[in-house]
C-alpha cells in the first residue's frame, strides 16, 4: 500500500516536471532554440496570474485569459527582440542568450513586483480524492490529466498536421528550413507563444493555491534533466521521462534517502541523465543526428 | 598580430616567438604592472576590496576563458570548481598547511574533479555538455555538505585563517591585494602562453570542428579533458584564493547564479582572448558597483522608493547588456578593442 | 565703586565662562553604530521594515536617553547584499572609515566573515536572529538576544508539555529539509531536548521534505501514524503552507509549531487564517500586537522609512538596536561619555544583567557571558497563536526554556 501511495505521489509530482519540461521542449521542437530561462518565464507568467486575478481582482475567466494574452506578449517580445537575430547562428549563442534573459528576467520580476512573497490564487481545487487507503491530490491529478491531454495533441500537432512537420524542419536546422522556402521566423514565433502558453499552464499547476516568490523559478532547472532524458526533441518523451524522474525521485526520497541524508533524491535526476546521456546522447525518445565533416 | 616597427629584427626562433619582443613592449608592461601594484597604496579600503575581489574573479574567468573561449566546451558549472578549491584550501589551512602548498593542491583537486565531469564531455557535445556541467554545480553542495564534518565543515562550513608567505601575515586589504595581484598575473601570462602553445593550437581545433581535428589527429579525448582540466586548475586558485580573503567557505557562496555570472562577464568582455576575460570582469564589476552606488544615492534623496526596487537594476543591467552583446557584438568588448586599434593604426585609411 | 563693579563684572564674566564651558562638556558625543542590511539578496523584500524597526529605535534614544547621558549615535547602513565576500571586503573599509563602537548584523553571511575577525579589530556585533549550534562558540564578540532556534521552541513545547490533559511526553514531528545547517540543527536541538527530558518530550517522527516542496502528504501521512500532538515546520514559509494543505487533505488537525521568519503572518498571505487555528509561532521576543510592548509607539512615532510597517521583523530588529542601546548606556555608566569604543560595548554586553525594562517590554531580562554568544540561563519567550481566526499571544507572562547543554 505504501508502495503504491508512493508510486502515485511519484507519478502525480512528476507529471508537473513533465509539464515544465514540456515548455521547453515545445520551444526546440518548433525553433531549435534552447531556452534555459524557463524557470523564469515560469515565473512571470505566473506573476502576470497573480497580478490580474489577486492585485486586480478580476474573476478566473476573465484574470486567467488575460494573463494567457500578457505571456503571450511577453512571449513575442523576448522572440522578436532577443531570438529573431540569432537565427542561424550556433546552438551557442543562442545558449548563452538564454543565459543573459535569465538574468534580465529575474532582475525584471524583482524591479516591477518586488521581492516579498505573495498567495497565488486557487485556480485547480484544493484538497484530495480519497479512493480506499490512496490519496490523490486535487489539483496535481487534474493537471496531470492537462498534461496526458496536452502530450497527445502537441504530439499529433507536431507529427500529423503539415504545419507542425514544417516546424520539425526548423528544429533539424535552421538553414536548410530557410532553403526549402519555410519561415523560420514565423516557426520562433509560433514555438514562443506555445512554449509561453504551456509555462502558464506548468505555472497554474505548480502553484495554485500556494505561495508565489522569486524563487519560483527554480522548478525550471529541475526540469531541464527531464527534457534532456526524454530528448529535446520528443514531446512524449517530456512527460514520460517526468514521470519517470517524478516515480524515481518519490522512491527514492523514501527508501534511500534516511541512509545518505537526502542526497539520493535531489541527485537522482541529475545522475540518470548524465548516465544516459553517456550512452544515448539524444535521450529516450530525441532524434538521433548524424554529424558530417 | 601587430606590426613591429622597422629595424628590429631577431636574431634567435625563440627570440621572435617571444611575448614582448621590443624594448617599449617590455617597459609597458613593467610600467602597468607598476601601476597596478601602487593601487596598494593609493586606493582606499572599499576600492582596494573591490580590486582583490575582482583578481580572485578574473582567475576564475580566465579558466572558463580557456574552456569555453578556446576550446568551445560550455561550462555552466565553474562555480563549483571554484568551490571544490576554496574547500580545499580551508581544509588544508586548518590542518597546518602554509599557502605554497594550498594553493597548487586546491587547482589541481579542482582539476581532478573536472575529470569526472570531463569524461561524458568525450560523448556528449553543445547543450547537452552545458547541462552536465550545470548537473555538476547542482550536485556539489548537495555532496559537498553529506561528507563527514571534519572535511569539509559539513553543512556549515569552515573558517580560514589569514595565509602566511615568507613570515608576513597577510590579512590588510593591501596584502591581499598584493597576493591576489600577482597570482592573477602569472594566471593571465598562462592563460596567454596556453593559446599560443600546442595544446591551446588543439584547443582551438576542436573549438572550431571536433570531427575534422580528430580526423586530422588530435586526440579528442584527451584534448577534451585536457580543455576541462586547465578551466577547473584556475578555478581552484581561485577558490583557494577566495577562501583566504573572505575566511569562510560554505557551499551556499559558490551557486548557479555565480556560475552563470561568469560566462556573462566572458561574453561581454570577449570570449576568444585572456584581456577579453580582464575586460568582461572589469566591466561587470565597475557595473555592478556603479548600480550600487547609483542606488544608494537614489535611496538617500528618495527615501520613497524601496531598497530592493532599486538594487535589482543590477541584474536587469547585466542581462540587458550581455543580450546586446550577443546580438551586436558577439565576439565582445575585446573585439572591439582590438578594432579602435586597428582603426588607429591606419587612420586615416578606412578599416576593412 | 569703579573697583566694586570691575569686581562684579569679573565675576559676571567668570560665571559666564563657566557656564559655557560646562555646556560644552555636556554637548553630545558622537559615535558611529554601523549596520549591515540587504536590498540584494533574500532579504530585500522586508528590508524596508527591517531597518525601520532599528532607524526608530536609534532615533527614539539619541532623542531621548541619548540626549540625557551626552552620547549621539550616528548610523551608517551598508547593503552587505547577503554575500560573505561582500562583507569580507567591505569590512576593512568599515572599520577605517566608520570606526563603529559597535556593528548590527543581519544574518550568516556577516556571521561566518567576521566572526574570527571582530575580537582582533574588537569591535562586538549584535544579531537579531536566532542561533544555530554551529555558531554556538565561546569567547566570541558576536551575540545575539535571541537563543537557538531549538531553545525557543522548547519554551513553547515546555508550555504545551505542562498542559497536556494526560502526564506523559510531548510528541514532536519535526518537518524539515536536509544539506541547509540551520534547518538541520534546529531538528538535531529538538532531538537533544529529548534526549535531556526524555519524561516530557518525545520526537516521534523526522520528516524530511525539499526546500520548496510541491506537496508533503505522504510524509505527513507517514508522519500521523505516529499521533504527534504537534509539528514543528520552523523552516520557511513554503513547507508551512505545504504542511497545512497536507494536513487538511488528511483531515487532521495537528498544531503547526512555527519560528518568526515563516510565521502565522507569512502563511496566511497564503492559506486562510482559519487553517492555522490552534498553530503557534514562537521567538524570544515579545508579539508584536501585545499591548505590554512600549516600542511599537516609539515604532509608529519615530519611524522614517516609507514601507516599514510594524510587525515581526521590525519588532525583532528593534530588540537588536535595544540591546545596543542599553548595551551603550551601561558603557557609559562605566567609562564616561567620552571614552566609549569597541572594548566598552563589549565589557558592557557581558556586564548583565540587563533588565526587561530596559527593552520596553519588548524582551525578557537577559545576561550574556563568555561561554555563548547567546544568553544560556533563565531563558524566555513568547509565542503567538491563531484562536477564532484572530492573531493572538498564547500568554501574557514570558514562558521559560528548559535548560539545553549545547549538542
Amino acid at each position: 500500500m505504501e508502495v503504491l501511495q508512493t508510486l502515485i505521489n511519484g507519478t502525480l509530482t512528476g507529471a508537473v516536471y513533465g509539464v515544465v519540461a514540456l515548455s521547453f521542449v515545445v520551444i526546440y521542437r518548433a525553433s531549435k532554440i534552447v531556452n534555459l530561462a524557463q524557470g523564469q518565464v515560469i515565473m512571470v507568467s505566473a506573476f502576470f496570474v497573480w497580478f490580474f486575478v489577486q492585485k486586480m481582482e478580476f474573476p478566473l475567466w476573465a484574470g486567467l485569459p488575460l494573463s494567457l494574452v500578457a505571456s503571450v506578449c511577453m512571449g513575442a517580445v523576448i522572440e522578436r527582440l532577443v531570438f529573431r537575430r540569432l537565427i542561424g547562428q550556433p546552438v551557442f549563442s543562442v545558449v548563452m542568450a538564454s543565459i543573459g534573459l535569465l538574468i534580465l528576467l529575474q532582475g525584471a520580476v524583482q524591479l516591477v513586483f518586488g521581492a516579498q512573497t505573495r498567495p497565488f490564487p486557487q485556480v485547480l481545487p484544493d484538497g484530495a480524492w480519497k479512493i480506499g487507503d490512496i490519496l490523490l491530490n486535487k489539483s496535481l491529478l487534474i493537471g496531470a490529466l492537462l498534461t496526458f491531454l496536452l502530450t497527445e495533441l502537441l504530439n499529433l500537432f507536431f507529427t500529423h498536421t503539415s504545419a507542425g512537420l514544417r516546424l520539425a524542419a526548423v528544429a533539424e536546422d535552421h538553414v536548410t528550413a530557410m532553403s526549402l522556402g519555410i519561415s523560420v521566423r514565423n516557426a520562433t514565433a509560433i514555438a514562443w507563444m506555445m512554449g509561453v502558453t504551456l509555462s502558464l499552464i506548468a505555472a497554474i499547476i505548480l502553484l495554485s493555491g500556494k505561495v508565489l516568490g522569486l524563487q519560483a523559478a527554480e522548478i525550471g532547472l529541475r526540469a531541464l534533466p527531464v527534457a534532456l532524458l526524454g530528448g529535446l526533441e520528443s514531446v512524449r518523451g517530456a512527460s514520460l521521462a517526468g514521470i519517470l524522474i517524478g516515480i524515481g525521485e518519490a522512491l527514492a526520497s523514501r527508501y534511500i534517502d534516511p541512509h545518505t541524508a537526502g542526497a539520493a533524491s535531489m541527485v537522482f535526476p541529475y545522475l540518470l541523465m548524465v548516465f544516459l546521456l553517456l550512452f544515448r546522447p539524444q535521450g529516450f525518445f530525441g532524434w538521433k543526428r548524424i554529424e558530417r565533416l | 598580430m601587430s606590426m613591429l616597427p622597422s629595424g628590429v629584427f631577431f636574431q634567435s626562433y625563440a627570440a621572435e616567438q617571444g611575448l614582448l619582443r621590443t624594448w617599449p613592449q617590455r617597459l609597458g608592461l613593467a610600467a602597468s604592472l607598476l601601476l597596478l601594484a601602487s593601487m596598494g597604496w593609493l586606493m582606499n579600503d572599499y576600492w582596494l576590496g573591490i580590486l582583490t575581489l575582482g583578481g580572485i574573479t578574473l582567475v576564475a574567468v580566465l579558466g572558463l576563458h580557456i574552456t569555453i573561449g578556446m576550446a568551445g566546451l560550455l561550462n555552466l558549472g565553474q562555480s563549483a570548481f571554484v568551490g571544490i578549491g576554496a574547500f580545499v584550501a580551508a581544509s588544508m589551512a586548518s590542518n597546518g598547511w602554509s599557502i605554497w602548498v594550498t594553493l597548487p593542491c586546491s587547482g589541481l583537486a579542482a582539476g581532478v574533479v573536472s575529470i569526472l565531469f570531463g569524461l561524458p564531455a568525450v560523448r556528449i557535445k553543445g547543450f547537452y555538455l552545458a547541462l552536465t556541467t550545470i548537473a555538476a554545480q547542482i550536485i556539489f553542495p548537495i555532496v559537498m555538505i553529506r561528507l563527514p564534518d571534519g572535511w569539509f565543515g559539513g553543512s556549515a562550513g569552515m573558517s580560514v585563517e589569514p595565509p602566511v608567505i615568507l613570515g608576513w601575515v597577510i590579512n590588510t586589504p593591501r596584502s591581499y591585494f598584493l597576493l591576489v595581484l600577482s597570482v592573477a598575473a602569472v594566471a593571465f601570462l598562462a592563460a596567454t602562453n596556453l593559446g599560443r602553445s600546442r595544446t591551446g593550437r588543439a584547443f582551438r581545433a576542436i573549438h572550431d570542428n571536433d570531427i575534422a581535428s580528430s580526423v586530422v589527429g588530435v586526440n579528442l579525448a584527451k584534448v577534451k579533458i585536457q580543455a576541462f582540466f586547465a578551466g577547473a586548475l584556475f578555478a581552484g586558485f581561485s577558490g583557494a584564493l577566495y577562501a583566504y580573503f573572505v575566511r569562510y567557505v560554505s557551499t551556499d557562496q559558490f551557486t548557479l547564479w555565480l556560475s552563470v555570472w561568469y560566462v556573462g562577464m566572458l561574453i561581454v568582455g570577449g570570449m576568444h582572448s585572456p584581456f577579453g576575460a580582464m575586460l568582461g570582469v572589469a566591466v561587470i564589476t565597475l557595473l555592478q558597483e556603479g548600480v550600487h552606488l547609483l542606488g544608494t544615492k537614489v535611496l538617500s534623496s528618495f527615501t520613497g522608493m524601496s531598497g530592493g526596487t532599486v538594487f535589482s537594476l543590477t541584474n536587469v543591467v547585466l542581462g540587458g547588456v550581455i543580450i546586446l552583446m550577443l546580438l551586436f557584438e558577439p565576439l565582445g568588448l575585446a573585439h572591439r578593442w582590438s578594432i579602435l586599434k586597428s582603426s588607429y593604426r591606419i587612420w586615416p585609411y578606412p578599416r576593412g | 565703586m569703579k573697583i566694586n563693579v570691575w569686581k562684579s563684572t569679573r565675576r559676571a564674566f567668570l560665571a559666564a565662562s563657566c557656564a559655557t564651558l560646562s555646556l560644552m562638556a555636556q554637548a553630545q558625543q558622537t559615535y558611529t553604530v554601523s549596520v549591515s542590511l540587504d536590498y540584494t539578496g533574500p532579504f530585500a523584500n522586508v528590508m524596508d521594515s527591517w531597518w525601520a524597526g532599528q532607524q526608530s529605535v536609534f532615533d527614539w534614544w539619541n532623542d531621548t536617553k541619548g540626549k540625557a547621558i551626552g552620547v549621539k549615535l550616528d548610523i551608517k547602513t551598508h547593503d552587505m547584499r547577503y554575500d560573505a565576500s561582500v562583507v569580507a571586503r567591505t569590512w576593512p573599509q568599515i572599520l577605517s572609515s566608520d570606526k563603529p563602537i559597535v556593528f548590527l548584523g543581519m544574518g550568516s553571511p556577516d556571521l561566518v566573515s567576521l566572526m574570527k575577525r571582530l575580537p582582533v579589530d574588537k569591535v562586538p556585533m549584535i544579531m537579531g536572529t536566532a542561533m544555530i549550534a554551529p555558531l554556538w562558540t565561546s569567547d566570541g564578540w558576536h551575540f545575539s538576544y535571541r537563543p537557538t532556534y531549538s531553545h525557543e521552541f522548547a519554551g513553547l513545547f515546555a508550555y504545551m508539555q505542562a498542559r497536556l490533559p494526560e502526564k506523559r511526553a510531548l510528541r514532536i514531528g519535526t518537518v524539515s529539509t536536509q544539506g541547509l545547517a540551520g534547518y538541520v540543527d534546529q531538528v538535531n536541538g529538538v532531538v537533544a531536548l529529548a534526549k535531556a527530558y526524555p519524561d516530557r518530550f518525545n520526537v516521534v517522527s523526522s520528516q524530511w521534505v525539499d526546500n520548496q516542496p510541491i506537496t508533503v502528504t505522504s510524509q505527513i501521512q507517514e508522519m500521523a501514524k505516529f499521533k504527534p500532538d504537534l509539528i514543528l515546520v520552523g523552516t520557511n514559509t513554503a513547507q508551512v503552507v505545504a504542511t497545512s494543505k497536507a494536513l487538511k487533505e488528511l483531515g487532521l488537525k495537528t498544531p503547526i509549531v512555527t519560528s518568526s521568519h515563516n510565521g502565522l503572518t507569512e502563511a496566511a498571505k497564503a492559506i486562510p487564517m482559519a487553517d492555522l487555528e490552534g498553530s503557534y509561532s514562537v521567538f524570544a521576543f515579545a508579539p508584536y500586537n501585545d499591548p505590554a510592548v512600549k516600542v511599537a509607539d516609539i515604532f509608529a512615532k519615530y519611524n522614517k522609512v516609507k514601507g516599514g510597517t510594524w510587525g515581526i521583523t521590525a519588532a525583532q530588529t528593534a530588540g537588536q538596536a535595544l540591546l545596543a542601546v542599553a548595551a551603550v548606556e551601561k558603557a557609559v555608566a562605566k567609562v564616561g561619555a567620552g571614552n566609549l569604543s569597541g572594548q566598552a560595548i563589549y565589557d558592557a554586553l557581558l556586564a548583565g544583567p540587563y533588565s526587561a525594562e530596559s527593552f520596553q517590554g519588548l524582551m525578557p531580562s537577559l545576561q550574556l557571558r563568555k561561554d555563548a554568544p547567546f544568553p544560556t540561563d533563565n531563558l524566555a519567550v513568547k509565542a503567538m497563536t491563531v484562536k477564532g481566526g484572530k492573531l493572538e499571544a498564547v500568554s501574557a507572562d514570558w514562558m521559560p526554556v528548559p535548560a539545553l547543554a549545547k549538542w
